[in-house]
């Protein structure tokens, strides 16, 4: 308590200066001092055990979600289940460190190394998944910086444990799974981070700051280098999240299922509505080893209608027909196939747009349809 | 006594030069990265393959370095199949290839199985093995200390460098500590395979408490250790085992990125 | 050379309440005292952790050659000043012994010739030329505390201080890091701060002997005036343990033939053949690394093993560990590894709970068992924050809680005071009045008056089988104790 005022004058006199009053130091070894760092030995050393531990951990939780599926009876889900457990590690440095800004992101990166030196089944996409992890809760908590509230680093951990099962979907799967299944997945990891990644933690810290475990590190309150500026960062990270909100909904607004990007060798490339065009009525038959469905009548616009009003630049070209990404099956026309004849015609069955072509076997009535491009090749 | 100093110090150079002729590691870990890169953008399945393949054959007669535990190919094949059911269940466009359960009398035949879904299924299994199989390349052929040290060449400043250097230190023991609490626990009659939810958050529970309560501990020691060693001291420290970025290294590193282009455009 | 003046007068009142001392150089000195006297609190103080790192109420000085501790930084206190902790694992930091005893003065940003210089130096001197390239991973326990005195040598400092710094190591081990104090202190003249609970290991070294109590110093002897009686069990209070008559003794309630143990496929132990009989005191012995502890673990099924094994003729070879756990009790050697509860009485029931021997045990039965172990007062604390020594008790007592038939205790006496050890020696006395088996693995001398046979270990192999006076020879001729003089 007391010992602030009596601090002695050489304290202000060594920092940076040679500190030739020490008879036990060499005058010419003595170098620059460093100014007292953002993070204390004690915070790297925090940070790097339990990330080292959090790393090794990620074995027993395997061992864990084995047991886990054992007992329900299904041979997956446990590791959903039990995700949340690899933000526990993170979240609860945080909260050892005094929570300071950059220890979760700094432990995730560092916990993805240690994963992935010691053999970690997923081999380099660890440090991705662990250090997306760690961003996660860290942007969310600057978001909130000045609340100290433990429900936001619940949250923000719940977060994190999202973000994975995002991560892997775009990585290893595609679009094409049912939204729903997505949905549960997602909202399984975002409570498995939020109670064993987030609360779990909080409870254990608390159970432990009783003990008197944690209560030699000398107090110091450094604060970032940056907290002057926290207001700047704040809005910028508020002004991304949206713009990013923003350019996603722009996206999907793109992305519409009702439209089709007609491109390529064409004076008029244009974004084609099913409603824009006139309709007409055929009836075919979809032939197919596995769904054959009877003749039956379809409403929709001719391609070469669609065609024409792009006026291709040439009077013989290909015709290819994309599905909307990612799932890239396309099929390809030649011109004159498809020419004034009223037996290809894009409609809209079932909300998809799909194409209709009669005649033709079931394997070209790509569904889905993204663009259409117009080529050169004709054959 | 001044014998003795010299031979010690014929031993340091030696132990020194030993470690300088390799790839810079931080150049290396660039490299995989770009292979990895490499195998999320070609769609050539033949060329994907042949490499996982080539790396696969090749570790099954090359055991494994020390510190990674032996391939958990139990969780690469669940992780796999899993992969390939979600894309055949998926995908319906392009020729159907064949039925998964055929027909029989009447019923069936059930599960489609059509070209697109089992062209993906195919590829997205090979991204995986892939990543997977360009990482043990990395960890075989690479001192993980040597590359938390070279990564103060990427200006990562050498106390944050350090703390890698240090959790790699300590994960063996961290390792053992865990192994000696589960036998603890047993010792006490605890049932490592327990039968119920309950028996597994306990046996969760009952790890954690011990493991954090001894790391603890460690942290008050380690950090006493360093802090007495003047870590931090002053904003440099003279690394004694230097690994500075070689221009061959550099250029290697180069003409792999140029030849992986090239591969993405033939 | 001019004298080093150590000033300090500090009056925290609950750890360290005014002490004054002055230690000239050139001096060894040891500091002994109970559990919780302060003997570790005042080490951090001497090397400048309080008031710089750890929090706390502090006041008083230090004063090194004239400068005041709180006027330096860390960093240059540690080019005077270093500290050797308990455990070695705790303080090597870096992937092998050449890195490590670069550290310091890497972080000295010294030019590169000068850190050449110090590590070759600092080598020879604590004679570890030959390891230089290993892997701290690699190292046994004497040699990692070899190494972390190398390391602080290298920071140039004429002040070394060592809390315990043998207690993990075995005769030889602990001889060897002996010499080199010895050697640092005699042709140095370093001045060397030791703290321990057994003065008596530095007999032909110290120069001084210091004695806190309650955070004063109540003793300040010279070397020709030391007694070391008061710090030493009386052999008496262990004859007397021995003396007592086996209780209705049972032949072979533990019994292994041809037994062998592998570890990671590597065989530890090979061909064990041992019987163990009830009511009796086993002392397990051999030097670190032979085998002892990985015998004790096998004896649960911890381990892959091959060959037979039986408790009460029942063959328990292929048995789960947490079934053999009701018969045969096993002490870990750091209590930190087992202390699972939240409260110290809850850790008390966890065995008898998890075994379903709970309806058994009364309140009053635990109640007495905390009073014998002076934890009444942490009854619902949480157990992770006793000290070391109170933990070593609370493990005891949640095994002896429901009286196993057999009992290994693996190292109990590391680090403990002479309260903590006559404790120890009062559960192994109920142990066999009631016919209980105890079997303590221990590198300590008192063993040799106190168990009723040894069990020796050397490399892997079982090498002699018997009471004291049968086995002396093979001690002797395994340099296991320093026992000479006390037969």
């Amino acid at each position: 308590m007391n010992d602030g005022s009596r601090k002695p004058k050489e304290i202000s006199d060594s920092i940076g200066g040679s500190p030739s009053h020490i008879p036990w130091i060499r005058p010419d070894l003595v170098k620059h001092k460093k100014k007292e760092p953002y993070f204390q030995t004690s915070d790297l050393v925090i940070i790097a055990l339990f990330s080292s531990l959090g790393g090794i951990f990620s074995t027993f939780i395997g061992y864990l979600a084995n047991l886990l599926n054992s007992l329900i009876g299904i041979p997956f889900g446990g590791g959903q289940i039990l995700a949340g457990l690899h933000i526990f590690w993170l979240v609860f440095i945080f909260l050892l460190t005094d929570r300071k800004v950059g220890v979760t992101f700094s432990a995730g990166v560092l916990k993805g190394f240690v994963e992935f030196f010691t053999g970690n089944a997923h081999g380099l996409l660890v440090i991705l998944l662990s250090s997306s992890q760690g961003l996660i809760i860290e942007l969310v908590l600057i978001l909130f910086l000045s609340t100290k509230r433990n429900s936001i680093v619940a949250i923000a951990a719940g977060f994190a444990g999202l973000s994975n099962v995002l991560l892997q979907q775009i990585l290893f799967f595609n679009s094409q799974i049912p939204f729903t299944f997505l949905a549960m997945i997602g909202i399984i990891s975002f409570i498995s981070g939020m109670t064993l990644g987030g609360i779990f933690p909080i409870s254990i810290f608390f159970g432990f700051k009783q003990a008197s475990l944690l209560q030699w590190r000398k107090p110091k309150s450094i604060s970032p280098r940056y907290a002057r500026n926290i207001k700047t960062i704040r809005i910028s990270i508020i002004v991304i999240i949206l713009l990013a909100e923003f350019s996603l909904i722009a996206f999907l607004v793109l992305q519409h299922k009702n439209s089709i990007q007609i491109t390529g060798e064409v004076y008029n490339p244009y974004t084609f509505y099913v409603s824009d065009f006139p309709h007409i009525t055929i009836e075919a038959e979809l032939t197919s080893e596995y769904f054959p469905q009877p003749p039956r009548n379809y409403t929709g616009v001719p391609l070469h209608v669609i065609l024409e009003h792009a006026q291709p630049k040439f009077q013989f070209y290909g015709i290819l027909l994309k599905a909307r990404a990612p799932d890239l099956y396309s099929v390809m026309f030649n011109s004159t196939v498809v020419d004034n004849n009223d037996k290809f015609i894009i409609a809209l069955v079932d909300g998809v747009l799909r194409l209709i072509a009669s005649e033709y076997h079931g394997t070209y009535w790509i569904y889905d349809i993204g663009t259409i491009e117009v080529t050169t090749i004709a054959f | 006594m001044s014998g003795a100093v010299k031979i010690s110090r014929e031993l340091i150079d030696v132990k020194l030069e030993a470690s300088s002729n390799a790839t810079n590691p931080v150049i290396k870990f660039i490299a995989i990265i770009a292979i990895a890169v490499y195998y999320f953008m070609i769609t050539d399945l033949y060329r994907m393959y042949l490499l996982i393949f080539a790396i696969l054959i090749y570790y099954n007669f090359k055991a494994l370095p020390y510190q990674v535990a032996k391939p958990k190919y139990r969780f690469l094949i669940i992780f796999s199949l899993l992969i390939v059911i979600v894309q055949l269940a998926a995908s319906r466009q392009g020729d159907l290839v064949f039925f998964l359960i055929p027909k029989i009398f009447n019923l069936g035949p059930f599960f489609p199985i059509y070209q697109k879904g089992l062209f993906y299924a195919i590829l997205f299994v090979g991204r995986f093995w892939g990543v997977i199989t360009i990482s043990w390349v990395f960890i075989d052929s690479t001192n993980p200390f040597d590359f938390a040290q070279s990564l103060t060449n990427l200006k990562v400043p050498y106390r944050l460098a350090y703390s890698l250097s240090l959790a790699l230190r300590f994960t063996p023991v961290l390792n053992n500590e865990i192994t000696v609490i589960r036998n603890a626990q047993q010792t006490r009659g605890l049932n490592s395979t327990p039968n119920s939810i309950k028996g597994t958050y306990n046996l969760l529970k009952f790890t954690l408490f011990p493991i954090i309560s001894s790391t603890l501990n460690r942290i008050k020691d380690i950090t006493l250790s360093m802090e007495g060693r003047a870590f931090g001291l002053y904003v440099d420290r003279t690394p004694l085992k230097e690994m500075p970025l070689q221009i061959l290294d550099i250029i290697q590193l180069f003409v792999l990125i140029l030849l992986l282009m090239l591969l993405l455009m033939f | 050379m001019k004298d080093i003046n150590f000033q300090y007068s500090d009056s925290q009142p609950k750890i360290i309440s005014n002490v004054n001392l002055k230690i000239n150089k050139g001096e060894f000195i040891v500091i002994t005292g109970r559990s919780g006297s302060g003997k570790s609190t005042l080490a951090l103080i001497l090397s400048g952790f309080i008031p710089h790192l750890i929090g706390g109420t502090y006041t008083g000085e230090v004063i090194y050659q004239g400068i005041e501790t709180r006027s330096l930084t860390l960093g240059e206190i540690s080019q005077l000043v270093g500290l050797v902790h308990q455990d070695p694992e705790n303080q090597i930091v870096t992937s092998n012994v050449l890195e490590e005893v670069a550290f310091g003065p890497e972080n000295l940003n010294l030019p590169k010739e000068e850190i050449l210089e110090r590590i070759s130096l600092c080598l020879s001197a604590t004679n570890l030329d030959e390891l230089i390239s290993r892997g701290t991973n690699e190292l046994s326990g004497g040699e990692k505390q070899r190494v972390a005195l190398a390391s602080l040598l290298a920071m140039g400092g004429s002040v070394l201080i060592l809390d315990e710094p043998t207690s993990y190591l075995d005769i030889v081990n602990r001889a060897q890091v002996l010499k080199t104090l010895q050697k640092l202190n005699l042709s140095q003249n370093m001045t060397i701060i030791v703290i321990d609970h057994q003065p008596e290991i530095y007999k032909d070294l110290l120069t001084r002997l210091i004695v806190l109590e309650k955070g004063s110093i109540i003793g300040d002897y010279y070397a020709e005036e030391i007694d070391y009686t008061p710090y030493q069990v009386s052999v008496n209070s262990l004859k007397k343990i021995r003396i007592l008559p086996p209780n209705n003794s049972i032949d072979n309630i533990l019994q292994t033939d041809e037994y062998s143990v592998f570890l990671k496929n590597t065989k530890i132990l090979s061909d064990i053949s041992l019987k163990i009989n009830s009511g009796l005191i086993y002392g397990i012995i051999g030097r670190n690394g032979s085998g002892k502890t990985t015998f004790a673990n096998s004896l649960l099924n911890l381990h892959t093993n091959k060959g037979k094994m039986s408790i009460f003729g029942k063959n328990t070879a292929k048995k789960p560990t947490h079934e053999i756990a009701k018969d045969c009790g096993l002490i870990f050697q750091n209590p930190n590894h087992q202390i699972f509860e939240q409260t110290v009485k809850k850790e008390i029931l966890f065995a008898p709970s998890n075994l379903n021997l709970d309806s058994e045990l009364t309140d009053e039965k635990i109640h007495q068992l905390l009073v014998d172990s002076s934890l009444e007062q942490y009854k619902n604390s949480p157990p992770f924050g006793l000290s070391f020594g109170e933990k070593r008790r609370l493990t005891v007592i949640s095994i002896d809680v429901y009286s196993p038939s057999i009992l290994i205790l693996d190292e109990p006496f590391i680090g403990q005071d002479r309260y903590n050890f006559e404790f120890i020696l009062k559960i192994l006395q109920k142990r066999k009045e009631n016919g209980l088996t105890s079997v303590i693995i221990s590198h300590r001398k008192e063993l040799f008056n106190l168990v009723d046979r040894f069990i020796i270990f050397d490399q892997g192999h079982l090498i002699g089988e018997g009471n004291p006076r049968e086995v002396l020879p093979i001690i002797k001729s395994k340099h296991l104790y320093p026992i000479m003089e006390e037969i």
